[in-house]
């Protein structure tokens, strides 16, 4: 199993790893990118399960990669989860119209995230 | 510059030290501040333009940026490096982001913030308006607020 | 049953009688054909027989000699099958009777050619037969059945060679006749016969036993196949085949049949599911009847399909919404509520199409969670919608939407907040009143039960404007005082006393009878619940041991401001310190100047005074500054309520005016734009808040003043501040 974590600060990535690791998600399953067009790199790399992914980015920001991401064939099925600190309803809206498969709004408890994404990591195993 | 358009953002900061880093801040009363160009160690700025037009700048001494930062990220942060900073902008970010709720009624739209350390970069607030602080008081140290906005005519 | 023995029985029949008739007809015919055939022969043998008979004969006769010819006839005779031979002359006799002919020759010839010989016994032969040839002159034969003989008669003529013995005067001189018997030829096609019959009949039996396996094979076995097929069929078993091998037309009748009975079975099966289907639908129908609960579904083609429950015609008041799509059942008002249809139908639309968001967080922007809808009759209810996809395999075939009427549920929230903050402000009164001493209230008590029954004993005059407005003025300002001593229901009550007032006032109600026992009502109830706070009041003063000295009117007044101006401010978020200033320690006529001190200080506190932010941006202290003043000029009494809020703009003020009516266009002076707040129907805000109050305007405290006799004058700076200046004279006049 694969997570991508997409976010320009260091400090939330590590959090999110954090929060992933306490759950009892493996280290080697955990991938980093810090913007759009490096986690764009890695998931043509590799072979990635679900797909965590900052909405403010430089460079290439969250919503375009999701697009860019579902436009490609093996990845139009992939959990895509945005965090974000916006979550009024047009976000929301253009989120779902991006093909996000679901959100989490900042400022996040770990369990709140870990109950968003886990029902993906159930499939994947 | 009125109360309604800052009190989001006072809120929102409250709300984010108690919620997320659990810490308990109390607000001191606004004054005008001589120098607005007066900077503490580690300051993240973020733009407002609309039907009101400034800035907002959250100002943290170099330790309470850390114990905050620190606090935020579990790891135990010594020196101003990029990631602390980076952290000082993640907190701004959920604090404009928080704030933009409160504001929805009012034509205004909120800039990404920008982190800088020191006194070297010069803000640009709007002319003819005061800069105004908000002070803080917390477990993690005191840090506050400057606000300065000008409404359209 | 029947039916196939009946087949089988006619095809056999039929096949037998064919048979039997055809073998029978076969049998007759070739034996009469040979029998024929073999007479025929006979007798043309018969015929070359006479023809050897009748040359030796002649030859026996050339010779003259009767007894040869007589010997060689009884050795013809002794021959077998000869049952008969003779020779006759043509009278009849029997040649060689007698001596006629040898006479005769003998004188033809003229000589003894023949000697006499011995004679034949005479006979006479009669027979039809015998004239026939005489008269014919040709050979006759007669086949007789019954005897089985066959006699052959034949002319011997007098031939040339004859003729020179027996002369010419005859042309027939005799008759041959033969008897044969034919019982040979009888027996022999009897013979015959049997074994041919024999012949014939396995013949026709083994071809009847052919043809009859033939056709059951081809035709009669697959012919009851196929009907005991249908029959089975028939019954109701549609499970039957025909089987048959067979690729010629049976077979193909065969296959027809099984299509008919498949399609049959396939009809059966199908108004079984129907019949399934029409049942279930029959209980959804029971259960949509039923369930306490607003359900419906939404087609393909996003539109309500007839399985709605009934409860939902109910909730909504409408009926009859099968074809409707959601936005058009909810919002039936396209154009007043063109956003929330367009919001809704983003939202379906998501609903139907996207493929790749968790369900919840669709639902996060559900816009129907806790929803405000009008229905029928202009009653507005409270709705949740939960929305459910429902696939059929793997595509979306509908969407389930369950209305949850959350009307009641919010109202009842509405009510335990309601009541919840009546008990918190219970026990702040009962604080504020443990820790101020009762007197605040008993100064609003005494204003309160003052401005009640006032208006209770007037009721009449409700039908008079003035009387109207000023009762509406009376209440609004026991409401206000209300407000800031935190008595809700007080409130409350004077809110709708001050609304009915407002309707009178307005014109928008006419004080009929109705309206007055309406108005009487609500006192009713307020003097009760002045009654109580009275109550409340007495209980305290006894458990307070009523230790405080009285405080004076002007402190109690104070007070009382004290707390509302800092209640106020906090709802407006904003600073502000109050201040007394006060030359006089007794106020002469304050009961009566008090509701213009209240209006003017929450007029400052509404519009002059700006938030904190405001004020530092302006370089003021962010804290305001309100003061009460009290002073004494001649024999006037001088109230000034100063703030150093925005002060008045003159110039908005006046656009204002021009905007509404209250100034001619044209330039003004200060005076004039400050004189037009007094005038009534000003409102410095757009929206009246309840604040400063609908309708009660700087005029109410004008006409105040001028029931006292006095003057008011406004002292402004722009962005400094202003000042509410009264002066009200004191003398004999004052009441």
């Amino acid at each position: 199993m694969k997570i991508l974590i997409v976010d320009d600060s260091e400090v939330m990535r590590r959090i999110h790893r954090n929060t992933l690791l306490e759950q009892r998600i493996p280290e080697d399953a955990l991938l980093e990118a810090s913007d759009g067009v490096e986690a764009m790199k890695l998931a043509i790399a590799e072979e990635i399960d679900l797909f965590l992914v900052d909405w403010n980015m430089p460079n290439l920001d969250g919503l375009s990669f999701v697009k860019k991401l579902r436009d490609m064939g093996n990845y139009a099925k992939t959990p895509i989860i945005m965090i974000t600190s916006e979550a009024a309803k047009y976000n929301v809206v253009e989120a779902i119209n991006a093909g996000v498969t679901n959100y989490v709004v900042k400022p996040i408890r770990g369990t709140i995230l870990w109950d968003k994404i886990a029902p993906y990591l159930k499939d994947v195993g | 510059m009125k109360a309604k358009y800052v009190n989001p953002f006072l809120n929102a900061t409250m709300g984010l030290f108690k919620d997320f880093l659990g810490l308990d801040v109390t607000p001191g009363k606004p004054f005008v501040v001589d120098d607005p160009q007066d900077l503490s160690d580690v300051s993240a700025l973020i733009g407002l333009a609309g039907e009101t037009t400034g800035a907002l700048v959250l100002s943290f001494s170099r330790d309470t940026a850390l114990r905050v930062v620190s606090r935020l990220s579990g790891k135990d942060y010594l020196a101003l490096g990029s990631e602390v900073l980076d952290g000082v902008g993640e907190l701004v970010n959920i604090i404009a982001g928080n704030a933009k709720k409160d504001l929805l009624d009012f034509r205004i739209v909120i800039s990404l913030p920008g982190v800088i350390t020191g006194n070297s970069y010069r803000i640009n607030w709007p002319r003819g308006v005061p800069v105004i602080s908000i002070p803080f008081a917390s477990d993690a140290g005191d840090f506050r607020v400057n606000v300065s906005l000008k409404e359209l005519a | 049953m029947k039916t196939t023995r009946s087949i089988r029985f006619r095809i056999v029949f039929g096949l037998a009688l064919i048979m039997v008739l055809s073998v029978g007809l076969s049998i007759y015919l070739t034996t009469v054909n040979q029998r024929d055939n073999l007479l025929d022969a006979s007798q043309r043998t018969l015929a070359i027989n006479n023809e050897m008979l009748n040359a030796t004969i002649r030859n026996i006769m050339l010779s003259g000699e009767a007894p040869i010819a007589n010997q060689t006839i009884d050795d013809f005779r002794a021959i077998t099958g000869f049952l008969e031979f003779e020779v006759y002359r043509t009278d009849g006799t029997t040649a060689f009777n007698d001596y006629r002919t040898l006479d005769f020759v003998n004188e033809f010839q003229d000589r003894v050619m023949f000697d006499p010989t011995p004679r034949q016994e005479r006979r006479i032969l009669e027979s039809e037969g015998f004239e026939r040839v005489l008269r014919h002159k040709s050979p006759v034969i007669i086949r007789n059945e019954d005897t089985r003989e066959m006699e052959y008669l034949f002319p011997i003529l007098n031939y040339a060679d004859c003729r020179a013995c027996h002369g010419t005067e005859q042309f027939v001189r005799g008759v041959s006749h033969f008897r044969i018997s034919l019982g040979g030829i009888y027996e022999q096609v009897n013979r015959a016969g049997t074994l041919r019959t024999v012949y014939f009949v396995s013949v026709g039996l083994v071809l009847f036993a052919w043809i009859l396996l033939l056709m059951r094979r081809t035709v009669v076995r697959p012919v009851l196949k196929i009907g005991e097929a249908v029959n089975v069929a028939a019954t109701g078993d549609l499970d039957v085949r025909v089987e048959l091998d067979s690729d010629d037309e049976l077979g193909m009748l065969g296959d027809q049949v099984n299509h008919m009975i498949s399609g049959l079975r396939e009809r059966r099966d199908l108004e079984l599911r129907n019949r399934v289907v029409e049942t279930r639908l029959q209980e959804n129908r029971k259960y949509l009847d039923n369930i306490k609960e607003g359900l419906l579904l939404l087609d393909r083609d996003r539109r309500i399909s007839d399985q709605y429950s009934v409860f939902l015609t109910r909730l909504f008041h409408r009926e009859g919404i099968a074809g409707l799509t959601l936005p058009e059942f909810l919002y039936p008002d396209a154009e007043r509520d063109a956003d929330r249809r367009r919001e809704l139908e983003t939202f379906l639309e998501m609903l139907y199409t996207n493929t790749t968001a968790a369900m919840d967080m669709i639902l996060s922007i559900n816009p129907l969670d806790e929803a405000e809808l009008s229905v029928g009759s202009g009653e507005t209810i409270v709705i949740r919608a939960d929305f459910l996809r429902i696939y059929d395999r793997d595509e979306l075939a509908n969407v389930m939407v369950i209305f949850e009427d959350l009307t009641d549920i919010n109202r009842t929230r509405h009510e335990l907040e309601e009541q919840r903050s009546r008990r918190e402000a219970e026990l702040e009164q009962i604080a504020t009143v443990l820790k101020a001493g009762p007197q605040v209230f008993e100064g609003f008590l005494d204003e309160a039960e003052l401005a009640f029954s006032e208006l209770g004993t007037h009721l009449a005059d409700l039908g008079r404007p003035d009387y109207v407005a000023r009762a509406f003025r009376s209440i609004h300002s026991v409401k206000g005082t209300a407000r800031y001593l935190d008595f809700p229901r007080v409130e409350e009550l004077c809110q709708d006393l001050e609304e009915l007032l407002a309707e009178i006032r307005d014109g928008r109600r006419l004080p009929d009878d109705a309206v007055e026992s309406a108005a009487a009502d609500i006192i009713r109830r307020l003097d009760a619940e002045v009654a109580a706070v009275r109550r409340l009041i007495d209980r305290f003063r006894d458990f307070a041991g009523g230790g405080r000295l009285p405080a004076s009117p002007l402190e109690v007044f104070t007070d009382r401001l004290t707390g509302m101006v800092r209640d106020i401010a906090a709802d407006l978020e904003k600073s502000v310190d109050f201040a007394l200033e006060s030359d006089l320690a007794d106020i002469p006529r304050l009961a009566e100047l008090q509701p213009s001190i209240v209006h003017l200080i929450r007029n400052a506190l509404d519009h002059g005074i700006e938030d904190e932010y405001e004020r530092l941006a302006a370089g003021k202290d962010s804290a305001a500054r309100l003061v009460l003043r009290f002073r004494k000029a001649d024999r006037q009494l001088v109230v000034e309520v100063e703030d150093d809020g925005r002060g008045l703009d003159l110039e908005a003020l006046e656009k204002r005016g021009l905007e509404t009516g209250l100034l001619k266009p044209g330039n003004h002076l200060p005076s004039q734009i400050v004189n037009m707040l007094f005038r009534p129907g000003f409102s410095a805000r757009q929206e009246a808040n309840d604040i400063s109050g609908r309708g009660v305007g700087l005029d109410a405290v004008k006409e105040d003043v001028r029931a006292m006799k006095g003057q008011i004058n406004v002292r402004t700076a722009a962005g400094k501040g202003s000042a509410f200046v009264l002066q009200i004279p004191l003398g004999e006049d004052s009441e």
